[in-house]
């Protein structure tokens, strides 16, 4: 028995109704900790190579971690993930909220989801006992309208819930799982995962604390955090503000993506800056638990126009810049609608906004017409349109049911030179994030095993000079600041190991906007466990996660070919202040190459060799996993 | 010669009065890191800044008329 795990794992095979728990020993929980590195673990020992992502053999995992469900600031999340329909390869994200707590506090360390339901059900797990309970009466209805329901079945408030709208019911490739109403489980389509299960829901209660190994030093990393958040700048621009402060700023170093990453300036970034919205909409900032930063934005309007619940939270930067400026639309009402409809259907706001990006640009650029459309002028900076299309996508409907699967399959269907604007890696369409400014982020967007996901690694901008950004990297050994468009082999190890820390943190689950230290999340996994764990193993299960999921995509049959970006960010944008810049190509070839070669990877095809295999214990990957 | 600095979100604080917008009076060719200590900038903070609309450095040094932003990095959410 692990201090502060539930060292119980819930199985449930949908085919035949099965439910059974599994204990793993301690060097299990050691070795792969929870969040990110149990689901690894999971997808490659539970998942035969190659199947259909959508049948009954995937595997879809729920993992919260070690610190999930304790006092600590930041420790409510859970890491999700399946094999992806968006890319093929893994897909993985975060949530937060109080899913991942409350799954937690019901006594399991992880939910692993296997085979189909032969009718929508929904699972009620409370107390211990698990329950597979009828859901062919919430088939069809959104997300909220679903949370309403059990809990008015079920009797009981507060419910916990993993839920899925039309658009997981629908199969859509960039569908997600909402928890608690407001929150995502967002990138690679693991609505769609759940949808093709018949699984509607999870609702989860539970009301077991972790008990600790030394819960009193818990406490007071947990007191220590509370009493000091707000010295940290960027923790208390979230208290204030939530994401969303930086579009003005983000417009004006090139940061913020325009118009389908077609522009570098969008005049209008302004009017959709959280600032405004705090004038305007923004009614309550609210918390996961235990956490005093509350970044969750909650808006609330009704205008001629348009209507959205508060229930329905509010949208974060990405989705500002998703559904704003990359579609060239300014207009904060409607994006509040949209967010609103994303979470009552379930969307994915990022590779939504991507894709109606491309449409929209296929469109200006006659590729799309009025007859595809169905009569919609699907120009840059027409919210309405965006509106319409939202709902198409959802119940896959006219064009939208080519948008449905992203901005790659979109591109496949149409043709006509579309795959040219299709802006993705594995599929999976980009965070709002510029890799021609934040080039070392640009190489992890192309490597990571998740596809073009913004919390995979660095954000440059951060260590581009002194002070605590650069501190936070010294830990690293990574000693001196580095330009943002760099790309030295300083910069492709600092990038490499910020990713190692950052699957460790998702295993953890840590929440990255609570601002602690390698060191600090050493200390809690030490109170909690008792372990005389250290920062060398940290780093040194981050890279066995890392490694997982890159062989999970190997065994997918995703290649080094699969990690590039695409051929636009290698040309300027026409004005705003990257105009002149660029990706170096060769530079960027360089810089996979040497990331391939720090990994210890085979320089050329990105192959884990059998050496780091076994040096990160993981050994057994290569004989079910790896290419001959 | 006169410069304009804009501070963005928890930033603003170090501008007078908590200004988001002011305009300075300063020496010819100050860098942009002795402006933000001599505003009492906790330099230890992340911040970026755009100097005239490029990604600056601390030693970039200013123009007359030139327009600083500073912020904090963005990196998610």
């Amino acid at each position: 028995m692990v201090k502060g795990l539930a060292n119980k794992i819930l199985r449930l095979d949908l085919s035949s109704g099965r439910v059974w728990t599994e204990e793993q020993n301690e060097l299990f929980y050691r070795r792969y900790l929870g969040g990110a590195g149990i689901l690894s673990y999971y997808l490659l020992k539970e998942l035969k190579p190659r199947v259909d992502p959508l049948s009954p053999e995937n595997v879809l995992v729920f993992a919260p971690g070690p610190v999930t469900g304790t006092v600590m600031p930041g420790g409510s999340r859970l890491c999700v993930g399946a094999k992806s329909p968006l890319s093929g390869g893994i897909a993985k994200c975060e949530a937060g909220g109080f899913f991942g707590y409350e799954l937690k506090r019901a006594g399991f360390d992880a939910l692993v989801v296997q085979g189909k339901a032969d009718h929508p059900v929904y699972l009620w797990v409370h107390n211990g006992e698990v329950e597979i309970k009828d859901a062919s009466h919430l088939w069809g209805q959104t997300v909220l309208q679903t949370q309403d329901a059990i809990e008015a079945e079920l009797g009981e408030t507060r419910v916990r819930t993993a839920t899925i709208g039309p658009a997981g019911e629908n199969l859509a490739a960039i569908s997600c799982i909402m928890t608690d109403l407001r929150n995502a489980a967002g990138r690679g389509g693991l609505g769609a995962v759940m949808g093709s299960k018949n699984l509607k829901c999870i609702a989860v209660k539970g009301k077991t604390a972790p008990q600790a190994a030394e819960p009193e030093k818990m406490r007071d990393l947990a007191r220590w955090m509370n009493t000091n958040y707000m010295n940290f700048s960027i923790a208390a621009g979230f208290h204030e503000l939530g994401t969303g402060a930086g579009m003005v700023s983000g417009n004006a170093i090139g940061n913020l993506p325009v118009r389908n990453w077609s522009d570098g300036q969008f005049d209008d970034a302004a009017m959709i800056q959280a600032d405004v919205l705090r004038a305007t909409y923004r009614v309550a900032m609210e918390a996961c638990p235990s956490c005093q930063i509350r970044c969750k934005k909650v808006v609330e309007l009704e205008n001629d126009a348009y209507k959205v619940d508060r229930r329905n939270g509010g949208p974060e930067y990405e989705t500002l810049a998703a559904l704003g400026s990359l579609l060239g639309i300014n207009d904060l009402a409607a994006i509040c609608r949209a967010n609103e409809l994303c979470s009552i259907y379930s969307l994915d706001t990022i590779s939504l906004g991507g894709t109606i990006a491309f449409a929209m640009e296929c469109f200006d650029k006659g590729i799309l017409t009025l007859a595809d459309t169905g009569g919609i002028a699907l120009r840059f900076g027409n919210a309405d349109a965006m509106l319409k299309v939202i709902e198409l996508i959802a119940h896959r409907r006219g064009i939208g049911d080519i948008l449905a699967d992203g901005s790659r399959k979109a591109a496949e269907r149409i043709g006509r030179g579309a795959a040219e604007l299709a802006m993705h890696v594995k599929g999976v369409e980009f965070g709002m994030h510029e890799p021609r400014l934040k080039q070392g982020l640009g190489l992890i967007y192309s490597i990571a095993a998740q596809g073009a996901d913004h919390m995979a690694g660095a954000h440059d901008t951060f260590f581009m000079h002194e002070g605590r950004g650069m501190e936070s990297v010294r830990s690293l050994d990574s000693l001196d600041p580095l330009p943002a468009n760099d790309l030295s082999t300083a910069k492709v190890d600092r990038v490499k190991n910020l990713h190692l820390l950052r699957n460790f943190s998702d295993s953890l689950v840590t929440c990255n906007f609570v601002p602690w230290t390698l060191r600090q999340q050493v200390e809690m996994l030490r109170a909690l466990t008792g372990w005389d764990y250290t920062d060398f193993e940290a780093l040194r299960q981050g890279e066995r996660v890392a490694t997982m999921a890159r062989v999970f995509n190997l065994r997918e049959g995703l290649t080094a070919a699969d990690d590039q970006l695409p051929k636009r960010f290698f040309s300027s944008t026409p004005r705003g202040a990257l105009k002149g810049t660029t990706i170096d190509p060769e530079a960027m070839n360089r810089a996979r190459r040497t990331f391939y070669i720090l990994m210890g990877w085979d320089p050329v095809t990105g192959v884990p060799t059998q050496e780091k295999l076994e040096e990160l214990g993981i050994a057994w990957v290569a004989a079910e996993a790896l290419p001959a | 010669m006169r410069v304009t600095i804009e501070m963005h979100g928890p930033l603003q604080r170090f501008n007078k009065g908590g200004q988001s917008r002011a305009e300075l009076e300063v020496e010819d060719n100050l860098s942009v890191g002795d402006l933000l200590t001599r505003l009492g900038m906790d330099m230890g903070e992340p911040w970026n800044a755009a100097l005239d609309g490029t990604l600056a450095r601390p030693s970039d040094r200013l123009s007359d008329g030139a327009l600083l932003m500073v912020f904090p990095p963005i990196e998610g959410g």
